[in-house]
């Protein structure tokens, strides 16, 4: 189901009220939450919510074991994760690797024929893999102690963050759930914010630009002059950038409405100076995860300027690899790590911050514009697709350009980009200064607005699909 | 925890609320500085607001959804039709009119589509009941009595008899267009009275057939038709219809030639040939839009022949209401003449009810002859509206479904398909061969001896590139180019 949708808006409503009867009882409030995060998941297969309950029911078992095993708690632990990221690997990645395999053993002229499994990529298993490896590490690390099964089974299946929400970590979520006293509604003006902000642009924005600009323009890209196709990149780039912080708005405030903080995931990506800088304000919860669970514990830094390169590399290389089963992926991931390791270069050698500290405005020019092309490896499935998509952009210079008008409106909005970010909270103090009872018909208004200029059909979330 | 990790999640971690003092004015272009005062904004915020009470956000939330769903009334209906194929409870009580009002609507629907020859209209209504007492057929969708089967059985007898006359009137406009001769004039007549043939011919064939005594009633009507055909006929379809198709079958009064016999010498369809001044015109749901990049793109890259592709997800011939597929063809062929090929790819969004808005928006049955005389006729139209701009036809055959309900439906769509193609003397490019699947046996894999290529995605129905790719070289083969001095190559 997907969470902008009419069926989904007007269940939540009925579950809003029936959840806040429970004020005084967050127990009941928490099993209430689990059973319609079970309902969201069989909505997508029943099939799904018996992989997670039998998931959870695992990683359950091997945190107690870790918690009261004295000895032994790292190797549990180890044998936890493995399982864990087996699990992610054989539902995710089978079929790329049975593939690419079998494509290696026709090439050498084997006659072995790997065995095809068939198997569907469950609902929220990319996230729920990493949910569950921050719990576990945190018990290993005495960080928390092993909660009820229910309040674990809560963490995993939270409906706002299994779908493609931002990565919770377990020290600072479970308290959440594990939570004594009533909880109160979060920011309740912020949240509607957040959801207006949402169908504006997922529903708005994102569906005007792919409909009008990303599909007619990747679909066939020789047909297009340099300029569109330099604008196919950016809107690309806008779109999904819009779709995924959208989505991770409208359930950040799901989630307030509910008593619930989950971790931020964007903060103005375009405007960042350098890749690094990036990559802090991109999926901060994913970065950060990956940072905390993969790059430290292979030695980060702290081993030397060449080993930290290879971890740097290793890091985004896997970041790719997490996003989906595809060349194209690893692909991504390496221009991000080829990036990331030039940068570290030249600062060694040269300085750090050379461009940043000349013009903030240079510096950010060429950051986005390395990662519209890293996007193109994103969004083209193959390879050739994206070098036909690049020696069109290198060669027709002299073929008419159709979209002018909006590249100039891109290039326009690019630099309005830093007023732009304040706009969300002021209109949050706005909305909090009116009296309640004239709300509804300011977001019916707007929303009237919205829609009405949004093209028909509902939109998917790209970020679901990983 | 280090000092760099402790700056860095300073502003985002969670839980942890310290308030200072808010600075007068906000300073502007300064990253970390900003960065501070926007989290000392979100911390004051918090403290400032008038915290809002669940009773009064449940209020906010409830009239905000209730004027919402005021305001796109339509559009939700229309998104229910398409993805739950049955009346939303909203409308159902709107659109349930009693048998009487029925038959008034349906005759004021057509007063005022047609405009001219009005009286002709309803007198031909009035007659066509006295004309059916005897072809009462008991549909599902019909629960009502006599009044509802007379009115279903004109409604169909109408509709046969104006995709006749229609394809008759295009063929006819064709003629005068393009200044055939007489010959092509002679075997369009025969070709309609052939379609009519076989369209009983395929019907009684067809193993949907539940009753023997539908099987005898199918062949009634064809004596009746004669009759009713020397009168105006009435466009009852005309919603679905652009208006020059409307215009040219209200204008035009046929006298439809009897049924002849039925040849069963299929005539072969001419071989679909393109020059680079030609253009070509994509239509379907979202698996054509998976298919159409990649022949757009072989045929700019070799060809450079341009194409136009419409193809959008979630659309197909049965809810014309949410996307208007005759309609959006007759508009592009209109307004491009240099479209040369038109190629098809429906169905997998098609096989449910789908109300008729002759019957007052009732839903009709998936696979009941309404249904099928209704779907026909929107093949026809697309069909004849090629014709018309002397434009081929490639319609692709919805491949194999992994859902068996949703793949028996689409075999049943498949010989729809397939006859009104191989009547209008069409392509019809079959897709299971090439996917490595039957209608019995879905698979995802093509399966050769030196591997499995997999074609179709996790959810059954659509394809991963290499399907479409598949498909895209498939179509190639299929068309021709001739270079402009007039040597063919594939």
């Amino acid at each position: 189901m997907s969470y902008l949708s009419i069926e989904f808006g007007l269940l939540f409503i009925a579950f809003f009220a029936i959840y806040w009867c429970f004020k005084s009882q967050p127990k009941w409030q928490n099993r209430l939450l689990l059973v319609s995060s079970y309902l969201v998941v069989c909505s997508y297969s029943w099939q799904f919510a018996l992989i997670l309950f039998i998931y959870t029911s695992a990683i359950y078992l091997f945190s107690l074991l870790i918690f009261d095993s004295k000895r032994y708690g790292k190797q549990w632990l180890i044998i936890s994760l493995c399982v864990a990221m087996l699990n992610l690997a054989v539902f995710k990645y089978f079929d790329f690797f049975r593939y690419e395999l079998q494509l290696l053993l026709n090439a050498l002229n084997l006659p072995i024929l790997l065995p095809v499994i068939s198997l569907v990529l469950p609902i929220g298993i990319s996230f729920y893999t990493f949910h569950s490896v921050s719990y576990l590490v945190s018990v290993y690390k005495q960080e928390i102690q092993p909660t009820k099964f229910a309040d674990f089974a809560l963490f995993l299946s939270f409906f706002p963050s299994i779908i493609a929400g931002p990565i919770n970590r377990a020290k600072t979520f479970l308290p959440q759930i594990v939570i004594a006293q009533p909880r109160q509604m979060l920011e309740p003006h912020r949240a509607c914010t957040l959801i207006i902000l949402a169908v504006i642009k997922v529903y708005c924005l994102g569906g005007l630009l792919a409909d009008n600009w990303v599909n007619p323009i990747f679909a066939n890209p020789m047909e297009f002059g340099s300029l569109d196709l330099l604008l196919g990149l950016y809107s690309y780039a806008m779109l999904i950038y819009i779709n995924f912080s959208g989505y991770t708005d409208l359930v950040t405030g799901i989630a307030l409405l509910l008593g619930f903080r989950l971790p931020i995931n964007f903060n103005l990506p375009y405007l960042a100076v350098n890749l690094r800088d990036f990559w802090t304000r991109w999926h901060i919860s994913l970065c950060l995860w990956i940072r905390d669970y993969l790059y430290i514990p292979l030695g980060g830094n702290r081993k030397g300027f060449t080993r930290t390169q290879i971890n740097v590399m290793l890091a985004m290389l896997l970041s790719g690899l997490w996003h989906g089963a595809g060349l194209n992926f690893i692909i991504w991931g390496a221009c991000h790590g080829i990036g990331i390791l030039f940068l570290n270069i030249t600062a060694r050698y040269w300085g750090a911050d050379r461009v940043t500290k000349h013009s903030i405005w240079l510096a950010r020019i060429f950051t986005v514009h390395y990662v519209c092309l890293a996007w193109l490896f994103f969004h083209c499935e193959s390879f050739t697709d994206a070098m036909d998509y690049l020696m069109a952009l290198l060669h027709n210079i002299t073929i008419h350009n159709d979209y002018l008008a909006g590249m100039l409106s891109i290039c326009l909005l690019y630099f309005c980009y830093p007023l732009l970010k304040n706009v969300p909270d002021r209109f949050a103090q706005a909305i909090s200064k009116i009296n309640y009872f004239y709300l509804p018909f300011i977001f019916i208004f707007i929303l009237w607005v919205v829609i009405h200029f949004a093209p028909s059909g509902v939109p998917n979330f790209i970020y679901a699909s990983f | 925890m280090t000092n760099s990790i402790k700056n860095f999640s300073y502003h985002r971690k969670n839980g942890r609320r310290r308030v200072h003092p808010l600075p007068r004015t906000l300073p502007n272009n300064a990253r970390y500085k900003t960065r501070k005062v926007k989290s000392q904004l979100k911390q004051n915020k918090q403290i400032n607001t008038a915290a809002l009470s669940v009773k009064q956000m449940f209020y906010i939330l409830l009239i905000t959804a209730v004027g919402l769903i005021c305001f796109y009334q339509k559009s939700i209906k229309i998104y229910w039709q398409q993805t739950y194929h049955s009346d939303i409870a909203l409308s159902s009580s709107l659109s349930l009119l009693p048998a009487d009002k029925g038959e008034n609507q349906l005759s004021s629907d057509n007063e005022a589509s047609q405009g001219n020859g009005s009286e002709d209209n309803y007198t031909s209504l009035e007659e066509s009941p006295k004309l059916n007492v005897k072809d009462q057929t008991d549909k599902p969708a019909e629960k009502s009595g006599l009044k509802q089967d007379q009115l279903h059985s004109s409604l169909s007898k109408e509709i046969k008899r104006n995709s006749i006359d229609a394809s008759v009137t295009a063929g006819v406009q064709a003629d005068t267009n393009k200044n055939h001769d007489k010959k092509y004039e002679d075997k369009n007549r025969e070709k309609q009275t052939k379609s009519q043939s076989a369209t009983t011919t395929v019907a009684e064939q067809k193993p949907i057939e539940k009753n023997s005594a539908d099987h005898d009633k199918k062949t009634t009507p064809n004596p009746h038709i004669e009759k009713g055909s020397e009168t105006q006929p009435v466009l009852l379809s005309s919603t679905l219809a652009t208006p020059s198709q409307s215009a040219l079958a209200a204008k035009s009064v046929t006298t439809k030639s009897p049924e002849s016999s039925t040849s069963k010498q299929r005539i072969l369809p001419e071989p679909i040939t393109l020059t680079a001044q030609n253009k070509v015109f994509f239509a379907g749901d979202s698996l054509m839009q998976g298919v159409a990049p990649y022949v757009k793109k072989i045929l700019f890259k070799q060809y450079k022949i341009e194409s136009i592709d419409l193809s959008k997800q979630s659309t197909g011939l049965s809810y014309p209401s949410a996307f208007n597929w005759p309609k959006t063809i007759s508009e592009q062929l209109d307004e491009d003449p240099a479209i040369h090929l038109l190629i098809v790819f429906l169905g997998a969004n098609d096989p449910w009810d789908f109300p008729v808005k002759e019957l007052g928006n009732k839903y009709v049955k998936f696979k009941s002859e309404l249904w099928e005389e209704q779907y026909r006729l929107r093949i026809k139209m697309i069909l004849n509206s090629a014709k018309e701009h002397n434009v081929q036809v490639l319609w692709l055959s919805p491949p194999c479904m992994r859902k068996p309900k949703l793949n028996e439906g689409i075999i049943y769509l498949n010989d729809l398909y397939q006859s009104e193609i191989r009547e209008a003397q069409q392509h019809f490019l079959t897709t299971n061969n090439l996917l490595g699947c039957t209608y019995d046996n879905f698979s995802n894999f093509i399966t050769t001896d030196k591997e499995k290529i997999k074609v179709r995605i996790d959810d059954g129905v659509h394809f991963t590139p290499t399907g479409q790719k598949i498909l895209a070289n498939a179509i190639m083969e299929h068309i021709t180019i001739k270079e402009v001095e007039g040597n063919n190559s594939d």
